[in-house]
């Protein structure tokens, strides 16, 4: 299709998009830059230009910061390959034709669609030591209660397991699809040649799928990096700063305590970390011809 | 017999799967029907008589039928923005393709929300339109407009071209060419579009929550303001969940077909 001559489409027809998204997107993070710039606390009414001082004070003096970094990339990394693992488990057992497999996916789901409120509002309830759910189940069970997001050793994971109960379908069905493309003629003949399932799975699957774990990997690495809304409504970061990812601690910065230059700043930053990031996942999705 | 335990351990992890992914929402469903003895009561009530009063409740207190309302208004004008932005662009890179423009448009979906809402802020501030419709509407956009673009890219790369360069051999304009053979050939995939565009304004919180003033809270947004303010009701709480909640459950049987490739913005079908 790529190589047939472009048909005569008119510029008009994509120039309103390009200007809303430039107007929405290029327009305010060149303002956010200016304001990165200035010493910018917003119920003061000067705004001193002070240069790169909100940058260096954030990078080198601001601890902080970096907690905030930290804990994004173990909520992200965590998260993303718990689903990646249990994802592609499932997806090689829904790979086989069986009865009620389209209500199946459609039940499974459910979960991403949820308003994340819901969701978090809910988990909240959940995870309650004494009046919650969770805890009851595993008194039953005999198993240890454990206090969840009520205290900062289990916070962290407490919101992985959200995440990964809400995702991951998600990267199960990235996964199924991908399983479904494969050819079958590679598989059949290590079979007739006696492989067993684990050497089927690590010889000629996984090679195979390697694209496609690439592009799921970082699709929802990236939005695990960017997730605001459930951690802020369970946890708002806490307790202390356990569950504060730099979505978390930005918000706090700008919108809760009003330094609106610092936070800029660090919006700045975490877009250029963004986008290097997302570059790497383009590039595989175009390099596979995924269109 | 090796094929019954695999019949049995494929059940087994089906079963659990889906207990797992539903587990949280019938809970949610089932205090939601409980009086307030019963609602959080422990060990939890399995049997329990339902009632309907939580639901009454909310919507007898009135402020919950203006975060619905509110949300209803807010998504209809992004995701109508979004269309009309969005649609022809997702043509023009189909038929156009353009790497530069495509990254260009697919880059702000990697913006982080936080990112953008920061200087958004600050410039609404100064505009005075911090209680209005307008400032949401216009922020939802940012990534409605790409998830449009995207997945109208990929329903149109599914249209055989022929129709449409018949169509401009016969002397049709492109402009008409586009809207009255592209289009309603894809016109399933711009409702597709359309709810999840509805879906993706309905369910946001952060945008909603820093720019709304009092008079445009939206459903999420409200219901944020429940948790922290008031003295927490569970059952009502639960309750306008469930219906916060119900929209979206409603729209998305009409997209389920679609749901990986509108997720992945139209790279994987």
């Amino acid at each position: 299709m790529a190589s047939r001559n472009p048909t005569k489409v008119p510029i008009l027809l994509v120039l309103p998009c390009v200007v809303a998204l430039l107007a929405i997107t290029i327009g305010p993070m060149i303002y956010a830059f200016n304001t990165s710039l200035h010493r910018y606390y917003l119920p003061s009414p000067k705004h001193p230009f002070i240069g790169f001082q909100n940058y260096l004070d954030i990078l080198l003096r601001d601890p902080r910061f970096w907690n905030a970094f930290r804990i994004m990339i173990y909520y992200g990394v965590g998260a993303v390959a718990i689903e990646f693992v249990l994802g592609f488990i499932i997806a090689l057992f829904l790979n086989e034709e069986f009865r009620g497999r389209r209500i199946l996916s459609g039940v499974f789901m459910v979960p991403i669609i949820i308003t994340p409120i819901v969701v978090g509002f809910t988990w909240r309830l959940m995870y309650k030591p004494t009046i919650g759910i969770l805890n009851y189940f595993l008194r039953s069970v005999y198993l240890p209660e454990s206090k969840w997001i009520f205290v900062p050793s289990s916070a962290l994971l407490s919101l992985i397991i959200i995440d990964v109960w809400e995702f991951t379908p998600f990267m199960t069905l990235i996964l199924l699809s991908g399983l479904m493309s494969l050819p079958r003629e590679p598989l059949e003949a290590a079979r007739i040649d006696g492989a067993n399932s684990w050497q089927c799975f690590r010889e000629i699957i996984f090679p195979l799928m390697k694209p496609i774990i690439m592009f799921a990997i970082l699709f929802r690495l990236i939005d695990a990096f960017k997730w605001f809304d459930t951690i802020y409504v369970t946890t708002v970061g806490g307790p202390g700063t356990a569950t504060e990812t730099l979505s978390i601690y930005i918000y706090k910065k700008g919108l809760t305590w009003l330094y609106m230059g610092k936070a800029a700043a660090m919006s700045i930053m975490f877009l250029i970390f963004m986008i290097v990031l997302g570059n790497i996942i383009i590039k595989w999705a175009n390099i596979k011809g995924f269109r | 017999m090796n094929n019954k335990l695999r019949l049995a351990a494929k059940t087994l992890i089906i079963v659990l799967v889906v207990s797992f992914s539903l587990f949280p929402l019938f809970w949610l469903l089932s205090i939601s029907f409980k009086t307030r003895v019963d609602a959080l009561s422990m060990p939890p009530k399995w049997i329990f008589v339902p009632t309907l009063a939580n639901f009454g409740e909310i919507f007898r207190r009135g402020e919950f039928l203006g975060f619905c309302l509110n949300s209803i208004i807010v998504a209809l004008g992004s995701t109508a923005l979004a269309l009309a932005f969005g649609v022809p662009a997702g043509y023009f890179l189909a038929r156009r393709p353009s790497a530069n423009l495509s990254f260009f448009i697919l880059s702000t979906r990697l913006a982080p929300p936080i990112a953008m809402l920061i200087p958004f802020f600050v410039i609404f501030r100064r505009l005075g339109l911090t209680n209005t419709y307008a400032s949401i509407i216009i922020m939802h956009l940012i990534l409605n407009l790409s998830l449009v673009v995207w997945l109208m890219r990929s329903f149109f790369l599914e249209a055989p071209r022929e129709m449409e360069e018949a169509a401009l051999v016969d002397g049709c304009g492109p402009y008409r060419a586009f809207s009255l053979i592209a289009l309603p050939v894809c016109a399933t995939g711009v409702v597709a579009a359309a709810i999840f565009s509805f879906i993706y304004s309905w369910n946001e919180l952060l945008f909603a929550m820093v720019l709304s003033g009092y008079s445009t809270h939206t459903v999420p947004v409200g219901m944020y303001g429940f948790i922290t303010w008031e003295q927490i009701h569970w059952g009502e709480l639960a309750a306008a969940s469930i219906v916060a909640v119900s929209p979206v459950i409603v729209f998305y049987s009409f997209i389920q077909k679609y749901l990986i490739r509108g997720l992945s913005f139209g790279a994987i079908k």
